[in-house]
């Protein structure tokens, strides 16, 4: 028998899908959403006078201080990179193994990568004590002949997220050509005109769709390495030092895992609202969700098991730095955070084995968000407390945050919102052809089923 | 545009372009038949006398283009022998001083002050010493020679009294007791590197006493493993460990005030005579005074000093008398204690004549840089007193002056100093003056009796000549006065007011390194603060930081608490030198001048004494944070600051062979350092000459709250070690300075993206400045934490900007930086060796930390010569490596201090 979830989609015309998912694109925008791109653009306002004020006056009007010289804006690094894992998890990972709820959120979740590269990538530059110097980080040739060193995890850093969003990139651009082409094919005047660009000669022959789907899975199969590689390299900004809490094996996995765990946690914050705005609840159904709570789940024993991995090696190599360092992530000047991150990344999530919670928008999207403030706090209690208690306990000093760098990081949000926002505006956030690609083989199904009688009447009827 | 408007356009801009380059008139005097001794780009050096205090070192002044940018000290004086302390290196901030006078000034009828020029200065000046008819009172800075001489020919030709000189440090116990026991009332010299054993009842001989650059050199002689193989015993009796007590094998917290019975126990011990009464007020066991009596006997000759300021208390005197005369049944009279030799501040006014002198209200008072308000706020002072100063900077006496007419600073001066008979010095001009001010010897119009020629040349050659002194025999010990110690007043606290050696007096506030370089042993930076027990905090209810109201009969005073196991429970102590209210950007409006807390009046022994009073506290309910530059105090069980085991001795501690072992290949250098904990004595003069030497940036209080001070060479204090922690009796205070350790295999040069951090050949760790982009990376994986970065623009206000060094560059915000062994230094030497065709020799090459080190902590060289003396001392049994099992392979060798004894 075939799944349920394989033939559901049936039910649809062709007409209907694209009617239902262009409706966003092709109506005027609401004032829910402009008032909602109002206040991201604010943000956006906000961290740019943050940052202006930063380089004006220099890095003194951060909270970052001896010894603690990465603080909030590593963080936020950190946690945009990990943000933008799952999209790359759900189109390419899921892509290559045929997961069927997969449609329903990889667009959105490849915006969502995109969006947040964009945004982690803005971290590395706003952090430098001279910004406007950025471009030095970079092995371009140049008249002094002086190269970067390569030994440097930060140039590593720049290679593996530039390649991740070149790929990224292509992928997600490559994905929404038919349905630009649709969007042309249904548009008049300018905008006739901008998808007819975008869609790049789209018209949907046999011609064009083989070497597409080609390059489509050929695309899926370059990004799956690269969501273990990107946030690898990441964690070597830490395990490649010398600190108690930073040099660490378990790193690159653990920050895999807790990539993908927020990345997912993200997804589903972004989509439930998504999908209650904007009526997408025919195509991204429960089942969809669930499917991603269940993967949250796995994702967050991980993480558990690297937490508790971390103490054990500190206590267990006796090594007197390593001891002082763990102990006082969770018991020095930053106790709150610390219990505040184990609680949302270990405990939390566990409401997801309870089916009521993984079923309830509510408690989706409150969990989600739990994760996500927990996420975050890991990267700063990573980050914050291994600075501010090195070696020399006669070196040891807080961190404080200042009004700037909460500015930066509003900006930051701003900044995601704001893409995010203009990206359901002017591109379909559903993979439409995918969808109808979907469509059209469950009603092949069907046909083919009940014209051999394996279906019920309900079901023929419904669809 | 048409052809002609856009030429004329175009001129208009080029000549707007040309007038901007001629908007700050320059006057440039070609030398027509250049000085053949100076170099363009090389600094010349002049030898002059420093006169922050009146040790009086000797100074060799380095002037770059017409600038002095740097002290040091002269190595052929025989006081400093070419040390120089914290408060010495600061003297360029006296003299680039930005709140310097610059012109006469004179108060108007509306009471405010009004620039003049120097006739109408001068004007005002005679008409008023004519109306004065005599009634001239001259306070004035200790000066001795050819000032002095002109001071007193002036003021006899006016019928006037002789000068007083004001020191507030003026040892009038001291001198009281000289008077008593040997029959003249001087400020004897001590000779600390004879002595065998030690004692110090409360004089603070590293930090303020006397001559601490000379004792600091000194002590380290009797009491370094690095200059002796048998140290010296220190015993240290006071209610509070400051920085010299800190050094000391043992520490007695006696109760303040009673240390005139330990020091007639010790006496009565050593003489065999009945002990005094009353010495369970001492709270100190009899064993321990038995064992430190046979300790003096033992180790002859040995020496015993007085109390100092801080434990200045109405028994001082009868404890000097006791301590004077234990010296004398010790046999150190002659030895260690030179009676017959007085120092200058023999010649100083005492504290209750000066106070004598403002209450008689004088028609005249000329002040000569001297702040006596500020020491003693309660004195009398305006009509019908007309007050001249000759002040360079606004003090809280000058600001009620009628007549301002600024002398040089003595870096633009001539003069003369003699600490003591056989150290006359000479002060020579290094710039020309800064501002229209006028050499007060020329202002008086007096001609002294001038030098030789012969004389004058010697002495500005070497800075200083040389002079025989004759010894007189010792006069017979007087009987002790008879005091008594009434018992603490419930919940009243003995105020212990302690000088400490960056800010003395206070005269060194207004000095931004002196307000930057923490407090040695608080490890606080820009304020003023109290000091209380944590048992006293807790009881009363405290938390450090809580601006507390410390109420004394004579005055109240609010300062923030800073919380320190190294104080009796039943005192407070409050820092001195801090507290200003006009005395300039940074030294204003750093809490309360705790000189409001003293008793203005001198006591019944006519003496006045500066911790005469008890104090109630009182909660404000106010909070100011202080800049605590280094809050914790515990090794933890990280071997930082090490000491020899007290068992037998232990072998080297060698790196254990490692999997990754890594060197790079040096073929002709590799730079090394070796810093010998047993000589540290933590007094900072390091971190100044570094501020000094390397331009380093300094942003204020807000910044140091926030970690954000940049020096690069910190010295970090820690309380024992995990099997050995502090104890009462033995508080075995480690000090640990930290340069930059330019690590083999350092962590801060492979993270670099840029290659900012660099390995050269020489073995540095180098920083390129303008490859930096700021990602701090570096000083995340430095496990020393000794990196620094540009938080802001560093800015030096006019004109501090001269006093910056031409061989270093200012680095620009968002860089980062650290010590770099002073590789201008080494490229100096480097260069002119090479030109030179000479090798160069261990020793050439100077770091400015190793070259001001009072105790010669720190030795400089390069590693691969194995007969330096670093590479020597790498290899010995004292040397380790700071956190060496990371592998890291530094540069810097750490000795190990002494075993404890005690």
């Amino acid at each position: 028998m075939p799944l349920r979830s394989e033939i559901e989609p049936a039910r649809f015309t062709l007409r209907e899908v694209s009617d239902e998912i262009l409706r966003p694109v092709e109506a005027p925008p609401s004032m829910r959403y402009l008032l909602g791109l109002a206040f991201s653009l604010l943000c956006v306002a906000i961290g740019v006078a943050a940052w202006g004020r930063q380089l004006y006056i220099g890095m003194g009007v951060s909270g970052v201080a001896w010894p603690v010289m990465w603080a909030m804006y590593i963080t936020c690094f950190v946690f945009w990179i990990g943000i933008a894992h799952s999209g790359t998890l759900i189109s390419a990972i899921l892509y290559l193994f045929r997961a069927k709820f997969r449609p329903s959120f990889s667009r959105a979740s490849e915006a969502m990568t995109i969006f947040a590269i964009a945004t982690a990538g803005l971290f590395p530059i706003l952090h430098l004590g001279r910004a406007w110097r950025f471009y030095w980080v970079f092995p371009y040739p140049n008249e002094r002949r002086i190269w970067v060193n390569f030994r440097s995890p930060l140039v590593l850093d720049i290679f593996a997220i530039s390649t991740y969003l070149t790929v990224s990139l292509i992928f997600w651009y490559l994905g929404m050509v038919p349905d630009f082409a649709e969007l042309r094919d249904r548009a008049l005047g300018w905008r006739r005109t901008l998808y007819g660009v975008l869609s790049l000669g789209w018209v949907g022959s046999l011609r064009q769709k083989a070497p597409f789907l080609k390059l489509y899975i050929l695309l899926a199969g370059l990004a799956t390495p690269l969501v273990l590689s990107v946030h690898t390299m990441v964690s070597w900004d830490f395990a490649l030092s010398l600190l108690p809490g930073w040099h660490e094996e378990i790193f690159p996995p653990y920050f895999v895992a807790g990539a993908i765990f927020s990345g997912l946690a993200m997804v589903l914050t972004l989509v439930i609202p998504l999908r209650h705005f904007f009526h997408f609840e025919k195509h991204i159904t429960m089942d969809h969700l669930e499917a991603l709570a269940k993967l949250i789940i796995l994702t967050s024993s991980i993480v558990a098991y690297s937490y508790a991995s971390e103490y054990f090696t500190a206590w267990y190599s006796g090594d007197t730095y390593e001891r002082t360092a763990y102990f006082l992530r969770a018991f020095g000047h930053y106790w709150k955070p610390f219990w505040l991150m184990s609680v949302c990344n270990v405990l939390v999530p566990l409401l997801f084995f309870f089916r009521r919670v993984r079923r309830s928008l509510v408690g989706l999207l409150v969990v989600s968000i739990l994760i996500n403030v927990g996420m975050f706090l890991e990267r700063l209690v990573i980050i914050v407390t291994t600075l501010a208690y090195s070696f020399d306990p006669g070196s040891w000093g807080l961190w404080h945050l200042t009004w700037v760098e909460a500015g930066i990081v509003i900006g930051s949000f701003g900044w995601f919102m704001t893409l995010f926002l203009l990206f359901v505006q002017f591109a379909p956030s559903l993979p439409m052809a995918e969808v109808k690609r979907d469509v059209l083989e469950a009603k092949d199904m069907v046909a083919t089923l009940s014209a051999a009688h394996l279906l019920s009447e309900e079901t023929v009827h419904a669809a | 545009m048409l052809r002609r408007d856009f030429i004329k356009a175009s001129t208009l801009a080029a000549a707007g372009a040309a007038s901007e380059a001629c908007r700050q008139p320059q006057q440039i005097l070609p030398l027509l038949a250049p000085d053949p001794r100076l170099i363009p780009g090389r600094p010349q050096f002049f030898a002059s006398v420093c006169r922050e205090c009146p040790a009086g070192c000797g100074l060799v002044v380095k002037v770059n283009d017409g600038r002095p940018t740097k002290v040091e000290g002269n190595p052929d004086h025989p006081v400093n022998q070419g040390k120089l302390c914290l408060r010495g290196q600061t003297s360029v901030q006296g003299l680039y001083n930005p709140d310097r006078f610059r012109q006469p000034m004179t108060r108007t009828a509306r009471g405010q002050l009004e620039a003049i020029d120097w006739p109408q200065g001068m004007a005002r000046f005679q008409s008023a010493v004519a109306t004065a008819q005599g009634s001239i009172a001259w306070v004035g800075r200790l000066e001795t020679g050819t000032l002095d001489r002109a001071i007193r020919a002036w003021l006899t030709r006016h019928q006037a009294p002789p000068p007083l000189y004001y020191e507030h440090f003026s040892y009038d116990t001291l001198r009281r007791s000289f008077q008593i026991t040997y029959g003249a009332p001087i400020v004897p010299i001590f000779r600390l590197d004879r002595a065998r054993s030690l004692i110090s009842f409360g004089a603070d001989f590293l930090e303020t006493y006397i001559s601490n650059v000379e004792y600091a050199h000194q002590f380290s002689d009797i009491h370094s493993l690095a200059h002796t193989p048998t140290p010296a015993y220190f015993l240290a009796v006071m209610p509070r460990v400051g920085l010299t007590a800190a050094s000391a094998d043992e520490y007695w917290p006696a109760r303040a005030g009673t240390e005139y019975l330990l020091a007639q126990a010790l006496l009565a011990v050593v003489t065999n005579r009945p002990l005094p009464a009353g010495m369970e007020q001492c709270e100190i066991p009899m064993d321990l005074i038995e064992r430190a009596a046979q300790r003096l006997a033992e180790n002859r000759p040995s020496l015993v000093l007085g109390p100092g300021y801080g434990n200045d208390s109405p028994t001082a005197l009868a404890c000097q008398i006791a301590v004077n005369q234990l010296n004398d049944a010790l046999g150190n009279t002659g030895q260690t204690v030179l009676p017959d030799v007085p120092h200058a501040l023999t010649q100083c006014a005492t504290q209750a004549e000066v106070i004598e002198l403002f209450e008689q209200r004088p028609r005249l008072l000329l002040l000569h840089h001297a702040n006596p308000l500020y020491h003693h706020p309660a004195l009398p002072l305006g009509a019908p007193t007309f007050t001249v100063s000759f002040a360079s900077t606004m003090d809280e006496t000058t600001q009620r002056a009628d007549l301002i007419l600024p002398d040089h600073d003595f870096l633009e001066s001539w003069g003369d100093y003699a600490p003591r008979a056989d150290a006359p010095g000479i002060l020579q001009p290094t710039r020309i003056p800064l501002y229209d001010t006028r050499p007060t010897l020329e202002v008086l119009g007096e001609k002294p009796a001038a030098y030789s020629d012969q004389e004058l040349q010697r002495g500005l050659a070497a800075g200083v000549q040389s002079a025989a002194v004759a010894h007189r025999a010792p006069a017979t010990p007087a009987v002790a006065p008879n005091v008594s110690l009434a018992p603490l007043p419930a919940g009243e606290y003995t105020l212990i007011p302690f000088p400490t050696v960056q800010l003395f007096d206070g005269r060194q506030a207004n000095r931004s390194w002196a307000q930057e370089i923490a407090d040695p042993m608080s490890k606080i930076a820009w304020d003023g603060y109290c000091e209380l027990h944590p048992e006293t905090a807790k009881r009363l209810g405290y938390e450090p930081n809580d601006v507390v109201r410390l109420r004394s009969p004579f005055g109240t005073a609010e300062l923030p608490l800073f919380v320190s196991t190294w104080i009796r429970p039943d005192c407070v102590g409050v820092l001195i030198g801090q507290g200003h209210s006009n005395y300039g950007m940074w030294a204003n409006e750093r809490g309360d001048n705790i000189h409001r807390l003293q008793n203005p009046a001198p006591l019944a022994d006519g003496l006045w004494h500066a911790a005469s009073v008890t104090v109630k506290l009182e909660s404000t309910g106010k909070n100011r944070p202080l800049a605590n530059l280094q809050t914790e105090r515990l090794q933890r069980d990280k071997r930082l600051a090490l000491a020899l085991s007290s068992k037998e001795p232990e072998p080297p501690t060698t790196p254990a062979a490692s999997f990754y072992h890594f060197h790079h290949p040096y073929v002709n250098h590799r730079w090394g350092m070796a810093i010998d904990l047993d000589s540290c004595i933590g007094c900072n003069a390091c971190q100044a000459a570094c501020y000094a030497e390397n331009n380093i940036a300094i942003w204020g209080r807000s910044s140091a709250l926030s970690h954000r001070e940049m020096t690069w060479i910190r010295v970090e204090i820690f309380e024992g070690d995990q099997g050995h922690p502090s104890t009462e009796l033995n508080p075995d205070l480690r000090f640990l300075p930290i340069p930059c350790q330019q690590c083999d295999n350092a962590p801060c040069e492979y993270v670099c993206p840029t290659f900012a951090a660099y390995h050269t050949d020489e073995g540095l760790n180098g920083q390129v400045y303008n490859r930096c982009v700021g990602t701090r990376y570096c000083s995340n994986n430095c496990i020393y934490k000794v990196r620094r970065f540009n938080w802001y623009t560093p800015q030096w206000p006019e004109p501090l900007n001269q006093q910056l060094n031409p061989d270093v560059t200012v680095r620009a915000k968002g860089v980062m930086e650290k010590c770099t062994f002073c590789v201008q230094r080494i490229t100096q030497v480097e260069l002119d060796a090479a030109t030179n065709q000479r090798p160069m020799r261990d020793g050439d090459i100077q770091t400015a930390c190793e070259q001001t080190c009072p105790t010669n902590a720190i030795v400089f060289g390069d590693l691969l010569d194995p007969a330096s003396r670093v590479a020597r001392l790498a290899a010995d049994n004292r040397g380790y490596g700071l956190f060496a099992d990371e592998n890291t392979y530094p540069a810097v060798t750490y000795l190990k201090k002494k075993a404890r004894r005690g």
